[in-house]
C-alpha cells in the first residue's frame, strides 16, 4: 500500500514460554483511524508495547515509515515519531501539568513550534490550562487520561496509539475523549486504537482488527465489522 | 553543658551534619531512581580527596583549581561505575546490584591502596591555613604560659563555617537543578515511572548517568571538605563518612533529597552532642549512629520524610 505508515508483520511477543502474540499482521494507513478490539488477555496492550519499543518482540518485522523498527528501544521509536497513550494513563504524579507536557515534548527543539503545540491541546482540552501549576497525581482520571493524550501530542507525533484510553471513565468523558480523538483525526494524525469499547471505537474507525488469543481473527472494514453478526454477539453484546 | 558549650557544639555537629548531608543525597538520589543503596557512594569521596591532593602536588596550581578539578572527576567517576557496573545488570533482580555495589567499594578502596598507598597523606598543606583557625565570639584570648586560654567566647574552627555555606549553596544549586532544568525534570519522571519516561523519547540510561554524576560530585564537594576539616587522606576514609551518611539517608527516609539533608544535620548534631554531654562515651560515636539506624528500622522504616513503599502484588 502506498499510504501505509505502519506494517506489522507476523509479529510474535513471549513472556517467558507463554506466547502472548502469536504472529498477527497489521497495517495501518496514513490519516486513518485503526483500531484492534478483543477481550482481556487477547494480546493487544502487548501489540501496542512491541510496537513502542517497550517490549521486545520474539518474531516478525514491524515497519514504520519503510523504516524497519522491530528492535529499536522505546526512546529511539519515540523519536521517530510513534507515541504511545499508555494503559492507565501513566502520567507522572509529581509532575505538575506543565511539566507532564513538557516531558513530551523533550526532544522538540523548536520552542515557538512547542508552544503552538500547548495551544492545540488547550483548544482540545481547555481544563489542562486551568490545572497546569497542579501536581499531575491531583488530576481525577478524565483529566489525567487528557493530560496523557495532551502528552503525547506534545511530540508532534506521525502516529499515536492509544490503549483503553476510555477505561474507567465515566460515560460523559469517554463521549469528551472519543471526540478529541477525532478531531484529532481530522487533523491528519494517524491513530491506532486498542479498545475494549468495541462500539465506540467502531464507529469513529475506518478499518479494525479483532484480537484473539494473540491471533488476528476477523479483520475489515470498522463499519462492516459493526454489523457483523459474531462481532456483534460476542464484543458488543446485541 | 552551658549555653556557650552548647552553642559551640551546635555549629561543629551542624557542619558534621552538612557533610553527612552532602553525602547522603546522593545515596538518596541515586535509591530515589533504582532503588539501589550505592554502596560505592563513600568511596568516590575518597577519590575526590585524593584526586584534590594530587592535583596540588603534581601541578602546583592553587587549590580552587584542584577543587574544581576533583568535583568534575568525581562526577565522572560515578558517571562511570554506573556505566561499567551497574547498567550491565539493569534488569537483575535488586539483590545482583546490591552485591555489585559492594563489590565496586571495595574495588575503589583496593585500587586506592594499590595507586594512592595505604600510608595516609597530610591534606594540612593543601588548603590555606586560615580555615583550620578559631573563629572566636564574644571573648578574648589571653596567653598563659605559652598555652593559648580563651576567655568567655565561644569558638569553633573556621572550616565549620565554611563548610555550613559551601553545602547550603550546593544544596540550593542541587534544587534549581532538579525543579528547573529539562534534565533535573527527566531525574523526576525516571524516579516514578521508567518506562513512560522512556516513551517521551528520553535516554533513560543517560538521565541514570547524570544522577550519578549529579549525586558524585556532591560527594566530592564533601570529600574536600572532610579532607580539610580531618586534614588527612587516606584509602578507607569514606567508610565510615559513607555508612553514617547512608544512616542519614534512611533517617530522614530514603529517596527523599530534603530527607536526607535533614537526618544528616540531626545525625551530625546528636552525634556532636552526645559526646559533649558523655565525654567518656566518644568512643561509642560510630556505633551511635548505627544505633539510631537500629532504631529507626524498627520504628519508622519509611525514615521522616519518606512513604511507605507499597510492594505490588
Amino acid at each position: 500500500m502506498e499510504d501505509e505508515i505502519l506494517k506489522i508483520e507476523n509479529l510474535q511477543v513471549s513472556y517467558g514460554s507463554i506466547k502472548a502474540v502469536k504472529g498477527i499482521s497489521i497495517s495501518v494507513r496514513k490519516g486513518s483511524i485503526v483500531t484492534i478490539i478483543g477481550s482481556n488477555g487477547a494480546g493487544k496492550s502487548t501489540t501496542l508495547g512491541a510496537i513502542s519499543g517497550l517490549t521486545r518482540p520474539s518474531g516478525g518485522k514491524i515497519t514504520f515509515r519503510d523504516r524497519d523498527i522491530t528492535r529499536l528501544g522505546a526512546a529511539r521509536t519515540s523519536q521517530l515519531g510513534i507515541s504511545l497513550v499508555p494503559e492507565g494513563r501513566r502520567i507522572f504524579p509529581n509532575l505538575t501539568v506543565r511539566e507532564n507536557m513538557m516531558m513530551g515534548a523533550y526532544n522538540r527543539k523548536n520552542r515557538e513550534e512547542v508552544q503552538e503545540n500547548f495551544q492545540t491541546v488547550f483548544t482540545l482540552f481547555p481544563r489542562l490550562k486551568e490545572r497546569l501549576k497542579q501536581p499531575g497525581g491531583t488530576l481525577s482520571g478524565g483529566e489525567q487520561q487528557m493530560l496523557a493524550i495532551g502528552r503525547s501530542l506534545m511530540a508532534n507525533p506521525d502516529l499515536i496509539m492509544m490503549d483503553e484510553p476510555s477505561l474507567g471513565l465515566a460515560p460523559i468523558v469517554v463521549e469528551e475523549v472519543f471526540k478529541a480523538i477525532q478531531s484529532l483525526n481530522n487533523k491528519g494524525v494517524t491513530i491506532l486504537l486498542v479498545e475494549q469499547n468495541a462500539a465506540k471505537a467502531l464507529e469513529i474507525s475506518r478499518y479494525a482488527y479483532v484480537l484473539e488469543t494473540g491471533c488476528v481473527t476477523l479483520q475489515g472494514d470498522a463499519k462492516k465489522l459493526l454489523e457483523s453478526e459474531e462481532v456483534r454477539k460476542v464484543y458488543l453484546g446485541i | 553543658m552551658d549555653p556557650k558549650t552548647l552553642l559551640q557544639n551546635f555549629v561543629n555537629g551542624l557542619s558534621l551534619g552538612s557533610l553527612y548531608a552532602l553525602i547522603a543525597i546522593g545515596y538518596t538520589m541515586v535509591y530515589g531512581i533504582l532503588r539501589l543503596i550505592n554502596f560505592a557512594h563513600g568511596d568516590i569521596f575518597m577519590m575526590a580527596a585524593y584526586f584534590t591532593f594530587f592535583f596540588v602536588t603534581l601541578t602546583q596550581l592553587p587549590w580552587y583549581f584542584a577543587a574544581i578539578f576533583a568535583i568534575a572527576s568525581a562526577a565522572v567517576l560515578g558517571f562511570g561505575v554506573d556505566r561499567i557496573a551497574y547498567k550491565p545488570i539493569r534488569k537483575a533482580p535488586r539483590i545482583s546490584a546490591l552485591i555489585t555495589a559492594i563489590g565496586v567499594s571495595f574495588f575503589l578502596e583496593s585500587l586506592a591502596v594499590v595507586i594512592f598507598s595505604g600510608i595516609p597523606r597530610s591534606f594540612r598543606t593543601i588548603f590555606p591555613q586560615f580555615l583550620n583557625e578559631m573563629i572566636i565570639l564574644g571573648g578574648h584570648m589571653e596567653v598563659k604560659y605559652g598555652q593559648e586560654v580563651i576567655l568567655g567566647g565561644i569558638r569553633f574552627p573556621i572550616i565549620s563555617v565554611v563548610t555550613l555555606i559551601v553545602t547550603a549553596v550546593a544544596i540550593v544549586f542541587l534544587w534549581w537543578f532538579i525543579y528547573k532544568t529539562k534534565i533535573g525534570m527527566a531525574m523526576r519522571s525516571v524516579s516514578v515511572d521508567i518506562p513512560t519516561t522512556s516513551l517521551m523519547g528520553v535516554n533513560v540510561d543517560r538521565i541514570i548517568g547524570m544522577t550519578f554524576a549529579l549525586g558524585s560530585a556532591l560527594a566530592g564537594v564533601g570529600g574536600i571538605l572532610w579532607a580539610v576539616r580531618y586534614p588527612q587522606v587516606w584509602p578507607y576514609m569514606g567508610f565510615i563518612p559513607g555508612m553514617k551518611a547512608f544512616v542519614a539517608a534512611v533517617f530522614g527516609g530514603i529517596g527523599s533529597v530534603p530527607g536526607a539533608v535533614m537526618g544528616g544535620l540531626i545525625l551530625g548534631i546528636t552525634e556532636v552532642m552526645m559526646v559533649g554531654l558523655f565525654p567518656g562515651a566518644a568512643g561509642y560515636r560510630d556505633a551511635f549512629a548505627f544505633f539510631i539506624l537500629i532504631i529507626i528500622l524498627s520504628v519508622k522504616p519509611s525514615g521522616l520524610l519518606g512513604k511507605p513503599e507499597l510492594v505490588k502484588v
